[in-house]
């Protein structure tokens, strides 16, 4: 019965992270890389915090060690918007 | 049957002992570049301009790369993951131009400490003086930004 749970669980998990893969692939095609597509006024207005930043890079730190593809996906997402942000507003 | 421990002395053991802490240290090593990392990444724009103009030449872009590799083989996946953030968003923010010291014109205030004995006007007018200052203006002609492509126009 436990084993059953666990393969569940497992199974959940690796569902979860398809899932997330594909959608955050779907934002950098479609936000990330795009300049023609606006990032969200509240998204770029809480960037300019550092704090927001360091939110952010823990963020993509846990999501690596969680799951690699999510963590790479991720961190290509955090440095497109890093690289928009800084070279719009500057 | 008993194990006994070998009796290691000089320099051996030396070697031992620096092994063991670093294998010790390593998780606080760890800590401390991951540190370094995030700060890095999240104020990646503070960095002074001939920095991030330098890390963009042909040498530096090599030289972070062959560090990336060495951070993987090293520390893991995560730190590498961190460092490619951090060399990507460097990348990214490098200036157009190659940065240079524009001298500024204006008036240039220099602050000199007052040396004893006191001069004997000083002396005699009570006088207390504490800096001198002079007063520079530094003017340049007025010329192009563009130093190989210079055109004189009539």
């Amino acid at each position: 019965m436990l084993q059953r749970v666990n393969l569940l669980d497992k199974q959940m998990e690796e569902y979860i992270q398809k899932v997330l893969t594909i959608l955050l692939l779907l934002w950098n095609w479609l936000v990330g890389t795009r300049l023609e597509t606006p990032y969200p006024d509240l998204l770029v207005e809480i960037y300019d915090l550092p704090l927001t930043r360091i939110f952010l890079l823990g963020l993509v730190i846990l999501s690596g060690v969680w799951c690699e593809s999510v963590g790479l996906m991720l961190g290509f997402a955090f440095v497109c918007l890093g690289a928009d942000v800084i070279f719009l507003t500057s | 049957m008993a194990t006994t421990n070998p009796i290691m002395i000089g320099g051996k053991k030396l070697q031992e002992d620096v092994l063991e802490w670093f294998s010790q240290s390593k998780n606080l090593f760890l800590t401390v570049f991951m540190s370094i990392l995030i700060l890095w990444v999240s104020f990646v724009n503070k960095l002074p301009a001939a920095a991030r103009w330098q890390l963009s030449t042909s040498f530096g872009r090599l030289l972070l790369l062959l560090l990336l590799y060495i951070v993987y083989n090293i520390a893991g996946w995560t730190p590498a993951l961190l460092m490619t953030i951090a060399i990507a968003l460097t990348w990214a923010v490098r200036p157009l131009t190659k940065p240079t010291q524009i001298m500024e014109e204006g008036f240039d205030v220099k602050k000199t400490k007052v040396s004893s004995p006191w001069w004997f006007v000083e002396k005699v007018l009570n006088e207390n003086p504490k800096d001198i200052i002079e007063d520079r203006v530094v003017t340049e002609a007025p010329s192009d930004n563009n130093a190989t492509k210079s055109k004189s126009s009539r």
